[in-house]
């Protein structure tokens, strides 16, 4: 398995550094290489590693890795389960509603390392605003109110290239979550392993680059006019009256970004957590424990209450 | 339970340090207040009288009955209380009186000025004496006790109205307003002729009393008590909901090769033209709140027109 703080291969069971990358799975993939058992359930349509839920073994799909499907680079992780796992519970902490069963031991050891496909697309843009903008001013003088209002004219363009603008390939992953994961540091890639994905979860993309690249160009686009729009400062008011943003693929790149995740049952609904693999952000709604909300609410009050009663009564003698 | 008592530790050590200042601070100083429990000290007001029907609108039956409830009301509610109707004209009484009054007396005050001093001369209040012996003054130096004064002047003036005040003094000045007085006599004092002033002013007396503070343990102290903590409930639970899922780190030049400066080609701010407008300011009036009698007392309270 790829150890992420040591960086190499190691045998969970004898500790050895830099052991066997891969045991031979024989031809029939959709089986445990280590206990036989069929792996038809757990290996889905997009899965390209999984875990054996009878042994834990973890199990490589090479077909979903190799051709048009190998991916350009892979981001190892480099955070392990148990720093995750801390850092999840440090988030935790400063959540003061969430249930006390959150983030307990027994649940982060169930969490799953898993590769993202992603793909990076590298976009040129160009982008023209132009504006009418006002500045008002106001002043006295006796007993008259007087309204000075100049008028100016704006323009901006801005011309750019955006590299490795992330959208991930995953239907599984909602969009939102993955956003916020970002950003990833680039300089952290290795050239495409398979070893990196020996001991976690792993999925090819489920969409097409063509069918994805619209939410880079939405990314690219919205920098584009929100660096433009924050140029426009100082005025009273500006009304655009021109203007234009184009953004041009240039290349994109299919890569595997590593993400732990964590699920939490509560009260029948499950609440995803998730960890950047590589840089350790923490990203989840926690659940809300309404004893908690009631409990820490009513102190709240009560204090406030008390304290406020015992100032109108200092307030009543001063 | 852990997680509980880690939260609130800094809170309940300053929670406790408040309880204890402010309590100590409340019994150390409480002397110096007058007891809500006390009889009344008055040895110069002789409340055996509190109706004074000048203008002969109620039967002696009527105010004497009206008499025994209002000195009930004095003792459960600490406050003198006096009831006075007239039927004359107060221009020239408030001439008298004119140049020790530093605002302008309209016909609809003149039964103000006339409230004011019938406190004022009489030294009424239900802890006069006690205001006295400890030097417990009004804003203007005065001694004065709590005291709520009507009186309801049948004279139709020029304007064609009657008019009618509750003047207050002490305590009641503040827990008596100017707009919970003039809301009291607009329910209680539409009156025509041929209706019953005493039940009219019997409701007036008993509405103002009853708006009249007098225990520290009263339901407005608690009530806004209460409502500041569920405020600060609300603050605190809103403050700490956190349903964020996690905080955008992507600026919009993350993903940018250019820096934010050399990506702009053209930045250009040309100024067109000017328009200046003016107009004049209209000047405006407000107004309100307490005043001064003539003797240079404090006064609270407010007035009605019918």
């Amino acid at each position: 398995m790829y150890d992420p703080e040591k960086g190499t291969m190691c045998c969970p069971h004898c500790e050895g550094l830099d052991s066997e990358e891969k045991k031979p799975g024989g031809e029939d993939m959709m089986r445990c290489a280590n206990c036989g058992a069929p792996l038809d359930e757990v290996i889905k349509k997009h899965t390209s590693a999984t875990k054996c839920p009878n042994c834990g073994t973890y199990t490589i799909v090479d077909e979903r890795i190799a051709g048009d499907l190998e991916p350009h680079r892979i981001l190892p992780f480099k955070v392990s389960r148990e720093k995750a796992g801390k850092l999840i519970k440090a988030e935790f902490e400063k959540r003061i509603f969430t249930p006390s069963s959150f983030a307990s031991n027994a649940s982060i050891a169930k969490m799953e390392g898993t590769y993202v496909p992603f793909f990076l697309y590298d976009y040129h843009a160009n982008g023209t605003y132009e504006g009418k903008a006002t500045k008002v001013r106001h002043w006295r003088s006796g007993d008259r109110e007087y309204t000075e209002t100049s008028y100016y004219r704006v323009v901006r363009e801005l011309e750019s290239d955006f590299d490795s603008v992330p959208v991930d390939a995953s239907v599984e992953m909602d969009d939102q979550y993955m956003d916020l994961m970002e950003p990833y540091h680039y300089e952290g890639f290795e050239d495409f392993d398979p070893k990196f994905m020996s001991g976690f979860l792993g999925e090819k993309n489920n969409e097409s680059e063509e069918a994805l690249s619209p939410r880079a160009f939405k990314k690219v686009v919205d920098s584009v006019n929100h660096l433009i729009q924050a140029s426009v400062s100082g005025y009273t008011s500006c009304t655009k009256i021109g203007g234009e943003t184009r953004a041009f693929k240039k290349k994109f790149e299919y890569v595997l970004l590593p993400v732990w995740e964590y699920n939490y049952k509560y009260q029948g609904k499950i609440y995803k957590y998730h960890v950047n693999g590589q840089t350790g952000k923490v990203v989840g709604k926690t659940p809300v424990a309404k004893g908690r909300v009631i409990a820490f609410g009513a102190t709240v009050w009560f204090m406030v209450s008390v304290a406020a009663y015992i100032a109108t009564l200092v307030y009543s003698v001063l | 339970m852990e997680k509980y008592f880690k939260h609130f530790m800094v809170p309940f050590i300053i929670f406790a340090c408040i309880v204890v200042a402010g309590l100590l601070f409340y019994f150390i100083n409480k002397p110096q207040s007058f007891d809500n429990n006390a009889p009344r000290q008055n040895s110069t007001w002789d409340n055996s009288n509190v109706v004074f029907d000048f203008a002969g609108k109620m039967t002696d039956d009527e105010i004497a009955s009206m008499s025994e409830r209002i000195r009930r009301w004095e003792e459960e509610y600490k406050v003198d209380i006096a009831v006075i109707t007239l039927d004359e004209n107060l221009t020239e009484y408030v001439d008298m009186y004119r140049d020790s009054l530093d605002y302008y007396v309209d016909v609809p005050h003149q039964v103000m000025v006339f409230a004011d001093n019938f406190a004022d001369e009489n030294c009424m209040g239900y802890n006069y004496d006690y205001c006295r012996e400890h030097n417990l003054y009004d804003e203007n130096g005065k001694v004065l006790g709590d005291a709520i004064v009507f009186v309801d002047n049948w004279n139709r003036e020029a304007d064609g109205k009657v008019h009618s005040w509750i003047s207050t003094s002490g305590r009641c000045v503040d827990s008596l307003t100017q707009y919970e007085c003039e809301e009291i006599m607009n329910e209680t004092l539409d009156l025509e002729d041929d209706d019953d002033p005493y039940y009219a002013y019997t409701n007036t007396i008993l509405n103002c009393v009853k708006a009249v503070d007098v225990n520290p343990m009263s339901g407005t102290r608690i009530l806004l008590s209460v409502i500041t903590g569920l405020v600060a409930a609300l603050i605190y639970v809103v403050c700490n909901w956190r349903s964020k899922l996690g905080k955008v780190d992507v600026t919009d030049t993350t993903y940018m090769e250019q820096t934010r400066e050399n990506a702009f080609t053209k930045k250009e701010d040309i100024f067109l033209n000017k328009t200046v407008t003016s107009h004049k300011i209209e000047s405006s009036s407000g107004g309100g709140g307490g005043h001064s009698s003539s003797g240079g007392f404090s006064h609270g309270g407010g007035g009605h027109s019918r």
